[in-house]
């Protein structure tokens, strides 16, 4: 933004800084200084690091009619606005794992955003990249971004009467719904489905299988199970850590091609 | 509430993959069984014990502020007591909630020896919060708060032993594990469930983020710390110390801290100079036997 002559303001929200956490950051640019040192509560445009984070309903609260909505989503991901919005989506992860090998979205997502948004030009944010980036880093950075600014897909929703987010403006609107404000109740996929996490799957062969079970106690999700079939690794919500791979006695499960 | 067929850790949390902290959060929560209370304060497990409005652990869980673990585990006695309920109540702690910031709670409780089970996960440092240094973060170690540069040299202060420190409290039933060594850890919090009064487990709980390493290595690594003899497994029960474990043919001590890279800067010497503190150590416990003047603060 700077390097087009703009001011700008970027912070994130205090909270954990653990690998899957949801986090929340945001971002003001104004052709004048900017003094308000608050959160973002009517944005413009919201941009999401991870699809299965749209399945909380504060995700997209108080977007702006005719805001942008992006995504990083391998297609066009199911959402439902209180508002008409212009909806975007890229999908940031396969471009970052074939350049990478690695979960590393940031810089395609600048380049999805840079084009669908508008506001900073493609030349500013690939000098920005190359400003920030040791240079040996740098070239792929900006190959990444070039190809979601490529990639990018583009679709109008209407507004839903039956949307959750039409529930109220506040972004705890939600607890609405739960009388007890401080009891959470035991449940799958409280972090989404983190089988998004992955970007490899690991790979069971059951031949070499000793059926020994070393997989099931080591596994930290606890998603590796021992059936009359031999070993099952419920996909849903496996991570891809490779504990299961390294722990194998016998070396029947391997971790499969990145990005496949 | 979780049975046979309804796992302890619920799967699709928000612990990182390859967290050493949840595995063991999972093998602790089997071994006790339905008949549990934990109280987790401010932690990684405390962030990952709720994504509102879903639990993470299938047994009741109370989150309690960072210095209150203890505080909450003697008052949950007391109502356990009055109640007339048999329950095993389960301290979940981070090494800064626990070393640091809990101590004093700590201390205490297990000084009035009321009866809980407190397991101290060690990932050596504040790593929810970006990997900032704890009193149990080893000497040596890169972290957020002890950059190397030219003002700041790395974490140049010894960590706290903080088996040791409950050692001297006179706990009736204390041990260290490993989520490397599985067997050894569930039979050890068995025992800490049967012994009455106070039980603490200090359990080595690598982070792949924090620690720098690919997450597939996180028990690996565990069990390389114990086969290089630098995590020693032991429990003192009543008393008797024993050494659960001693690796018949020790792994050279770089092979733990080389794949992590808050160690990447060792260098030859220091890696010559650590092999030697811990072959002295060994050489001490074959000749005198195990004691715990055998451990000191390393790394």
């Amino acid at each position: 933004m700077l390097k087009d002559g703009k001011n700008a303001q970027a912070f994130p929200e205090f909270g954990p800084e653990r690998r899957g956490a949801p986090v929340r950051s945001y971002l003001r640019i104004d052709d004048q200084p900017i003094l308000l040192r608050t959160p973002v509560t009517a944005p413009d445009t919201v941009v999401v690091m991870d699809a299965t984070l749209l399945e909380r309903r504060d995700t997209v609260l108080g977007i702006k009619p005719g805001g942008l909505l992006l995504v990083n989503a391998p297609e066009r991901p199911p959402v439902v606005v209180s508002v008409p919005v212009r909806m975007a989506w890229v999908d940031a992860m396969r471009i970052s794992a074939s350049l990478f090998g690695k979960q590393i979205p940031n810089t395609a997502m600048l380049g999805a955003w840079c084009r669908v948004d508008g506001i900073v030009g493609q030349a500013a944010i690939e000098a920005a990249i190359r400003e920030w980036f040791p240079a040996k880093h740098a070239e792929k950075n900006i190959e990444a971004a070039r190809r979601a600014w490529d990639a990018v897909e583009v679709a109008e929703l209407e507004a839903s009467s039956a949307s959750d987010t039409a529930k109220g403006s506040s972004a705890f609107a939600f607890l609405d719904d739960y009388p007890i404000i401080a009891t959470a109740f035991p449940g799958e996929g409280g972090a989404g489905r983190t089988g998004s996490w992955r970007i490899s799957d690991p790979v069971v062969d059951a031949q070499r299988c000793v059926r020994c079970g070393r997989c099931v106690t080591a596994c930290p999700e606890g998603v590796v199970a021992m059936t009359e079939d031999g070993v099952t690794i419920d996909l849903t919500y496996c991570k891809g850590c490779g504990i299961c791979a390294v722990e194998c006695p016998v070396q029947a499960i391997r971790s499969g091609e990145v990005g496949a | 509430m979780a049975t046979r067929e309804t796992p302890f850790v619920m799967p699709g949390n928000s612990s990182c993959a390859g967290c050493g902290a949840v595995l063991i959060a999972r093998l602790v929560t089997e071994a006790i069984g339905p008949n549990q209370i934990m109280v987790i304060p401010a932690c990684c497990m405390g962030a990952v014990a709720t994504s509102f409005p879903k639990a993470t652990f299938n047994v009741p869980v109370l989150r309690t502020a960072f210095a209150s673990t203890a505080s909450f585990l003697t008052g949950l006695e007391a109502s356990a007591k009055a109640k007339g309920q048999d329950v095993t109540l389960v301290g979940f702690a981070g090494d800064g909630a626990t070393v640091d910031i809990g101590l004093a709670a700590l201390s205490g409780a297990i000084e009035r020896g009321h009866s809980f089970v407190y397991v101290c996960y060690d990932n050596e440092g504040y790593m929810n919060t970006g990997f900032q240094r704890s009193g149990s973060t080893p000497r040596g170690a890169q972290t957020s708060t002890t950059p190397g540069g030219v003002l700041s040299r790395y974490k140049t202060e010894v960590r706290k032993d903080i088996a040791k420190i409950v050692a001297a409290h006179g706990i009736p039933y204390l041990a260290t594990a490993s989520p490397a060594y599985p067997a050894d850890l569930r039979r050890k919090v068995e025992r800490a469930v049967a012994v009455k009064g106070p039980a603490f487990l200090h359990i080595m709980s690598p982070c792949p983020l924090g620690w720098g390493f690919p997450s597939a290595q996180s028990v690996q690594l565990a069990r390389t710390a114990v086969e290089s003899g630098l995590w020693k497994l032991y429990e003192l029960d009543h008393g008797v110390l024993r050494l659960s474990l001693a690796p018949k043919k020790r792994k050279a001590v770089r092979e733990f801290f080389a794949p992590q890279s808050r160690f990447a800067h060792l260098t030859n010497d220091v890696y010559e100079g650590l092999q030697a503190e811990v072959d002295g150590e060994w050489a001490t416990i074959e000749k005198e036997g195990f004691s715990l003047r055998c451990e000191t603060a390393r790394a």
